[in-house]
């Protein structure tokens, strides 16, 4: 029995193996970021469950803290699926250096998902605005959206960063559909008769 | 002409110097050479003028860390087009874009853009307008965000927009031949936003003023907007966004004013229901410029959609959709126009599909087909419709 147990396992290593050699593009292994994207959505029920036993203990000060905790988990759990989701596009898309940029990213997520878990919770939405702008620019045209985009000219820095991020996507489908190149606003049309 | 070369120039030395100093850069450069079929080149109702074209289309962006708290982005999009059967047979656009960000501390982070674009191109008009449709526009736009607390943040903004035409008797000129379309645009905005639910929920309060005066005794429109926002993250696939408010507006048409009063819209929605398809559209609505000598400014409605889809890892297939509804109303006409007085109604719309095909890690190669159409109920405003066929190289370094 215990023989064919370690039977078992070593021809589901074997094929885990096969699975990770087949899923490797240049730097980047798919297998292991799917276990770092594991990791944290453990890490968030994991804090969700501290979270509900503070609940239980009614220690105002432990809610907060865990729910801080909590929810900077969480936040680090969407930049990974994220970076997983960009990671999988550009994989299909043969973009190496795009999926190595999301793979750093992916990275940088989990040590945030940990760091947030241990109480290291960013302390403000300025640095976290920051933080995500830079990140932000880490594709080829230096705005979310996808690699190879053109930037969004058109952007407005006084609009939310949620607004920004959305126009930089949309411009992004204009651009790469349009015939003229795309660097027009929405509608803009030619110099034209009146 | 001389002074337009001599700030492309100013403008690409700044470039290369900021690239060349800073701590790391990253440089792109992607170039589009595209073969294709225009079948109504100057845009006109009747005896429309079809040609086949070669373009040119280059990208050029540097995105550059200056420091650990600033980074930079330029982009510079140059597009030269042959047209083998229209007159003149060479046009061009150039399109210069700079941002700054920059972290002055933990609560204040500051954003600067200007955007650049001269567009040369003779021969285009036979309507009302002069045939020298060349211009020079330049936006500059700055904005302050400031942290308050650990769930709200104030963002500040000003932006200064201008416009330049080549033809003086069209940019400049007399108001009572059709001229004076130079214009002048100063914006400011200012919101507070607020997490309703941390990385889900942001809520926004905010106003918008924007001043926008035409070149000489001509005129313009002021505009203030109040409005209420709201940023959604549905899900990871999903993410929304809308702004709904009012604005008050009073247009200048020379010697009297028009006040009125309209909705301020502006919302958005963002799917991506697979790693491999994207789809987004918006919807606005809201005063702006005319785009025409006659009025002084509109009602303009817009929506706009897109769509990406990966066939296969190296098939992909995008598609977008624009459509602009420009209501002109009769109070908003100039005072020195002497025709007749109306209102207006204008559609303008374009549809663009293009699939490329990956054929090795830089190169692509493409296929595109784009049709435009613009309506007016109206013989003030002319009418077209347009399609443009091409297909293209792709290089991407």
């Amino acid at each position: 029995m215990k023989t064919k147990r370690y039977g078992i396992q070593g021809f589901a290593a074997g094929l885990a193996a096969l699975l990770i050699a087949g899923t490797v593009v240049a730097d980047v292994d798919q297998a292991t970021a799917a276990g770092d994207l594991a990791e944290v959505s453990a890490l968030a029920v994991e804090a969700k469950a501290n979270l509900a036993a503070a609940a239980l203990g009614g220690d105002v000060d432990a809610i907060t803290e865990a729910g801080k905790r909590s929810d900077a988990v969480d936040a680090a759990v969407a930049s990974a699926q994220e970076a997983y989701s960009a990671m999988e596009r550009a994989i299909a898309g043969g973009d190496q250096d795009a999926a190595s940029t999301a793979s750093d990213d992916l990275k940088a997520a989990v040590q945030a998902a940990r760091d947030a878990f241990n109480g290291v919770v960013p302390e403000s939405i300025a640095k976290s605005a920051h933080d995500q702008w830079k990140e932000s620019q880490t594709n080829t045209g230096g705005g979310p959206g996808r690699a190879g985009d053109a930037p969004n000219i058109y952007d407005v820095p006084w609009q939310s960063q949620g607004l920004r991020s959305f126009y930089q996507g949309l411009f992004g489908s204009f651009w790469s559909s349009s015939a003229f190149g795309g660097s027009r606003g929405f509608g803009e049309r030619d110099a034209t008769p009146e | 002409m001389m002074n337009k070369t001599g700030f492309m120039l100013v403008a690409l030395a700044s470039v290369s110097v900021a690239t060349f100093g800073a701590r790391e850069r990253v440089v792109r450069f992607q170039n589009h050479v595209r073969v294709g079929y225009d079948d109504n080149v100057y845009q006109t109702d009747d005896d429309k003028q079809d040609t086949m074209f070669i373009t040119d289309i280059v990208n050029l962006s540097a995105k550059i860390n200056i420091s650990s708290r600033t980074d930079a982005l330029l982009y510079w999009q140059p597009e030269f087009r042959y047209r083998f059967d229209a007159d003149p047979e060479l046009v061009s656009y150039q399109d210069l874009y700079a941002r700054l960000n920059h972290a002055v501390s933990q609560r204040a982070f500051v954003t600067l853009s200007d955007r650049f674009r001269y567009q040369d191109k003779d021969g285009q008009s036979d309507l009302g307008a002069t045939p020298n449709q060349n211009y020079l526009e330049n936006e500059l736009m700055g904005a302050v965000d400031y942290t308050l607390s650990s769930l709200s943040l104030v963002k500040v903004g000003a932006g200064y927009e201008l416009r330049r035409w080549d033809e003086e008797a069209y940019g400049g000129g007399d108001t009572m031949t059709g001229g004076n379309n130079d214009y002048d645009q100063i914006t400011a905005d200012a919101s507070y936003i607020r997490d309703l639910k941390a990385n889900t929920t942001q809520g926004i309060l905010g106003a918008n003023y924007v001043t926008h005066a035409y070149n000489g005794d001509r005129g313009g429109f002021d505009s203030v907007a109040g409005y209420l926002g709201v940023d959604q993250n549905f899900n990871p696939n999903v993410t929304g966004n809308a702004r709904v408010g009012y604005s008050f507006s009073d247009v200048d048409t020379g010697s009297d004013n028009t006040d009125s009063t309209s909705p301020y819209l502006q919302a958005g929605l963002d799917f991506n229901p697979t790693s491999r398809t994207t789809l987004n559209g918006s919807v606005g609505y809201s005063v702006y410029r005319a785009e025409n000598s006659i009025y002084n400014a509109q009602d303009r409605f817009n929506l706009a959609l897109g769509a990406r889809q990966d066939i296969t890892a190296k098939i992909s297939l995008a598609g977008s959709m624009s459509y602009t509804h420009s209501m002109y109303d009769a109070d908003y006409t100039r005072d020195s126009y002497t025709g007749v007085i109306e209102d207006a109604n204008d559609d303008y719309i374009v549809l663009s599909l293009r699939a490329s095909y990956q054929v090795n890690r830089n190169n692509f190669l493409e296929a595109g087909y784009e049709y435009s159409v613009r309506m007016t109920d109206t013989d003030l405003l002319g009418e077209y419709n347009r399609n443009v066929f091409d297909i293209g190289w792709r290089l991407r370094l």
